[in-house]
């Protein structure tokens, strides 16, 4: 992902993230205010409805009974009030009889009853004349219409307190006195309640109280008083109970005798409860009224008046506040509706308002973040792109274009100074690289000498029977300061030397060489190892301002007889194997190492080899080789792998090249740390009798002769025969000593196998120089004058004269030349 | 062994060197450097062989180029009393066809 789409992407998340955070959020608390508003709303309603209802109910209860007990009294009162007023006028009345006439009155003022004679009730009427003024004065003008007061005398006079539309003085169209109430007045002579009877006038329903009048014992009159229920309803029930209010009388059977609204909860109430009314009576007599609760939702106030026959039920039932609560309810739960509408519409409102924010917040934010990433990014390709040239090779790309005032600016600057910095480098490089190489090429050919002073022909010498001599060097570094030399001294010792130079590189290889020259040098002198080492330790410190030391061993190899004499220098001791490949380490006495201890006198020691023994020598590059858990290779590891190998039957070129394959292998993976030398020597014996080593010098030719003189001694050869063997044997020596190797040295191996009686001799010469048959050579003309004879040839043609046979052969890169003589021939008996 | 001493006399002029010894590879280098004295006058010369046991191809080299120059020089050169094995090995290579021998 690139940039550019990381950081585009990155700022779109974060506004999606954030919007639909937000957005969530708003919608969630939106929906939860939803939920809660509606919740609420419902639970109001459920309270409101129950409170309101229980509420209403419970005082709805006390009020209506309050206002029963309040209704009772009143109509109580005012049904009394109407008894005592008439009791007053009838006692009033009772007391006019008792006292005779006042004044003399016009009798044609009062009104009369059908068939009354006026004149015979004058007397009378002056008596009770008062009567009709005190009913006038009793007039109902506050009362409710239709109560009336009105005195029929039995003389057939009637008194009424209200306009009857009968004139005064006329004559009433009825004679009362014919009426049931009157009848019964005047026949029982006690006052009492008339049932109610509807009005013939005005269908009005009416209940009267009837009084009758006395003068002593005799009968006058009757007081009564008319009051229409119509009337004590309108005194009692106003306007605001009428809803809940219904009234009814009943008589003393229980039977309506009338009701107000005639409705169906009063009838079935007083047809259900008749008993119950007369048990409240019969239960508390003391009270004229009583109060009884029918039901929840309806109660009964009673009253009945003395002397009456009737019980006024009022019946109030308050069912309708529970419509009231119901509507209250209603009106609530539609309010509650509307809110939770209202609430409802305005939150989907405002999510669809949040979703619509959110799609703007994010195509505002991809627009925003695309610019913004172009603004960003555009200069980063434009660097990229820059960079890019730079990367293939354009070192004047100018990043000034940039200028964006960020950081990216900042790159830009610091790649212009790069480059900048880059061109001066890549300049100077040039200049160091050349140098470097110079360094480099120097320090190859510090590498290739000290290579090259190392022998490494191998086998060094190929001529040698009596041992061999395999080594290694493998430098941790280009060059390293680790040697191995092997050399002849003379023709019967091989000096073998190992050391190891402290430090390493190019100081170390330095030493390294001088190290070498100085011990090749002085053994070659023909020194004891002891010597040499002294003199070397001498050489070396003189002027070894760096401190370096060498650790070396040194030993020389007396072939003909095995004897081995060694010297160390601080070295490792070497291992020595013998046949039966069992290991003995050389602990001879340790010496210091060379260069580290001025004058110091080495001390060597010598043992004689058997054949068939091997000599290793190592550095501790071999013992010292760690792998990754910093274990070393050791001594006994190598040990082990050198017996292994030895019963093995490995080669010396094997055993060193398995021996470092076992190193490698124990290494792993780790870098070779130090320079790794091993020499390994094997020596097979000498057969001193019959074979003799030569630095192929002509200066050995007196050696030659003396091998010869005395392997012929005794053979029986003649002293003429004795003396052609050596003229051929120099012969053949000289020539390969002058032509075998060149301008190098070189050895030649001469085997002498001589036998007397017959007198007989093999010589056999062979050197590893250039292939070379000196008898393919055409013989020397014997028969040209001095003037035209050349100088050479006559050596070999002298040899073959004096031999009796006289082959060559080149095998195994060794050039073997043959010679045989056998005592007693001559010329003549050869040519023949 | 090995050596080889020359004895230088004068008689009329002409040099007699005595070889006592061995005429090999390494002391015919002694006689060539002897005999290169002797040149740097011509006169005649005399190679005593009386005392020389052993004479090898460099002898004869020697012999050889000195005959030439005694030819050249137009002066005597000879040999004396040479033993049995090194005539032989004058006669062997033809030497004695060219070079006087008393």
């Amino acid at each position: 992902m690139s940039i550019r789409q990381k950081v585009f992407v990155s700022t779109i998340l974060l506004v999606l993230t954030v919007s639909m955070v937000v957005a969530g959020v708003a919608i969630f608390q939106q929906d939860d205010l939803k939920q809660n508003v509606i919740q609420k709303g419902e639970e109001n309603i459920e309270s409101v409805n129950g409170y309101t209802i229980s509420l209403l109910e419970s005082v709805n209860y006390d009020v209506a009974v309050m206002l029963a007990s309040d209704l009772l009294e009143w109509i109580y009162e005012y049904l009394a009030v109407c008894q005592n007023t008439v009791h007053s006028a009838a006692d009033y009345m009772e007391m006019l009889y008792e006292r005779p006439g006042q004044k003399t009155v016009e009798t044609g003022s009062v009104t009369v009853l059908p068939g009354t004679d006026r004149a015979q009730t004058s007397q009378e009427y002056m008596q009770i004349e008062d009567m009709q003024s005190y009913l006038v004065a009793q007039r109902f003008d506050t009362w409710e219409e239709g109560v009336a007061m009105y005195i029929v005398t039995e003389s057939g006079m009637f008194f009424y307190s209200a306009d009857t539309g009968v004139g005064t003085g006329e004559e009433f169209h009825t004679d009362l006195r014919q009426r049931a109430w009157y009848k019964t007045a005047k026949e029982t002579g006690q006052p009492f309640w008339t049932d109610m009877y509807e009005d013939s006038v005005d269908d009005k329903h009416i209940i009267s109280y009837c009084y009758p009048v006395y003068q002593k014992d005799e009968f006058k009159a009757v007081v009564g008083i008319d009051i229409p229920m119509e009337s004590i309803i309108a005194f009692t029930l106003g306007p605001e109970t009428e809803n809940m209010t219904d009234v009814c009388l009943v008589d003393e059977k229980s039977n309506i005798i009338y009701s107000l609204n005639d409705t169906d909860g009063l009838n079935n109430y007083v047809m259900q409860n008749s008993s119950n009314i007369d048990q409240a009576f019969a239960d508390d007599p003391a009270s004229p009224f009583h109060v009884v609760h029918v039901d929840e939702e309806s109660m009964a106030a009673l009253v009945r008046l003395p002397e009456a026959n009737w019980t006024l039920v009022l019946y109030s039932h308050f069912g309708n506040v529970r419509d009231a609560a119901t509507d209250i309810n209603q009106v609530v739960a539609e309010n509650n509706n509307a809110t939770i509408e209202y609430f409802d519409r305005t939150i989907t409102q405002n999510i669809l308002f949040f979703i619509i924010i959110d799609v703007i917040v994010i195509v505002a934010g991809i627009l925003v973040a695309r610019r913004n990433t172009e603004r960003v990014i555009k200069p980063i390709e434009t660097l990229e792109a820059m960079a890019k040239q730079v990367g293939e090779g354009n070192l004047d790309v100018q990043f000034d274009a940039i200028k964006t005032g960020d950081e990216t600016e900042k790159i830009a600057e610091s790649f212009n100074n790069m480059v900048g910095s880059l061109k001066e480098y890549i300049n100077n490089l040039a200049t160091v690289t050349a140098e470097k190489k110079r360094v480099e090429t120097e320090l190859d050919i510090a590498n290739r000498i000290q290579k090259s002073m190392l022998p490494t022909i191998f086998p060094p010498f190929p001529d040698r029977d009596e041992f061999d001599v395999r080594a290694l060097m493998n430098p941790a570094k280009e060059v390293g300061g680790d040697f191995y030399d092997f050399f002849m001294t003379d023709d019967d010792h091989v000096a073998m030397v190992v050391a190891d130079v402290s430090g390493k590189g190019v100081g170390a290889a330095l030493f390294m060489v001088i190290t070498k020259t100085l011990i090749k040098n002085e053994a070659q002198t023909g020194a004891c190892p002891a010597d040499v080492f002294t003199k070397v330790n001498q050489a070396l410190c003189s002027g070894n301002d760096e401190e370096m030391f060498v650790t070396a061993f040194l030993c020389v190899l007396e072939i003909s007889t095995g004897a081995l004499t060694c010297v160390n220098a601080g070295h490792n001791p070497p291992v020595l194997i013998g046949s039966d490949s069992s290991l003995e380490l050389i602990k001879i006495k340790r010496n210091p190492a060379l260069a580290s201890w001025d004058g110091r006198a080495y001390q060597q020691e010598a043992f004689r080899l058997t054949p068939g023994q091997k000599l290793f020598l190592y550095t501790d590059g071999v013992t010292e080789a760690y792998n990754s858990d910093y274990e070393e290779f050791g001594t006994e590891r190598m040990c082990d792998a050198l017996r292994e190998l030895n019963s093995q039957g490995a080669n010396l070129e094997e055993t060193i090249a398995q021996m470092r394959k076992k190193i490698d292998e124990f290494a792993g993976d780790e870098e070779q740390a130090d320079d790794i030398t091993m020499l390994m020597m094997e020596y097979s014996g000498c057969d001193s009798t019959s074979t003799l080593h030569l630095t192929a010098d002509t200066k050995n030719l007196d050696a030659l002769n003396e091998f010869l003189e005395e392997k012929l001694e005794d053979v029986g050869f003649s002293m003429k025969d004795t003396t052609q063997l050596l003229l051929a044997a120099e012969e053949v020596f000289v020539n390969i000593a002058h032509y075998a190797y060149g301008e190098n040295e070189g050895s030649v191996r001469v085997s002498c196998e001589a036998s007397a009686a017959p007198a007989h001799v093999v010589l056999e010469f062979r050197d590893s120089g250039v292939p070379f048959d000196p008898l393919a050579k055409e013989d020397a003309d014997t028969g040209l004058t001095p003037g035209d004879r050349e100088p050479g040839g006559l050596g070999i043609f002298l040899t073959k004269k004096v031999m009796d046979s006289v082959s060559y052969r080149y095998e195994n890169g060794y050039n073997i030349l043959r010679l045989e003589k056998s005592a007693g021939k001559d010329d003549s008996q050869k040519q023949q | 062994m090995g050596k080889l001493t020359i004895q230088r006399k004068e008689d009329a002029g002409r040099a007699i060197l005595k070889l006592d010894g061995r005429l090999d590879t390494n002391t015919s280098l002694d006689l060539q450097e002897a005999l290169d004295k002797e040149w740097e006058t011509p006169h005649d010369i005399t190679l005593d062989f009386e005392s020389l046991s052993y004479m090898s191809s460099a002898g004869l080299r020697v012999i050889l180029s000195t005959q030439k120059k005694a030819t050249a020089q137009n002066t005597d050169f000879r040999l004396v009393n040479v033993s049995e094995p090194v005539l032989e090995v004058l006669d062997v290579v033809g030497f004695l066809e060219f070079i006087q021998v008393d």
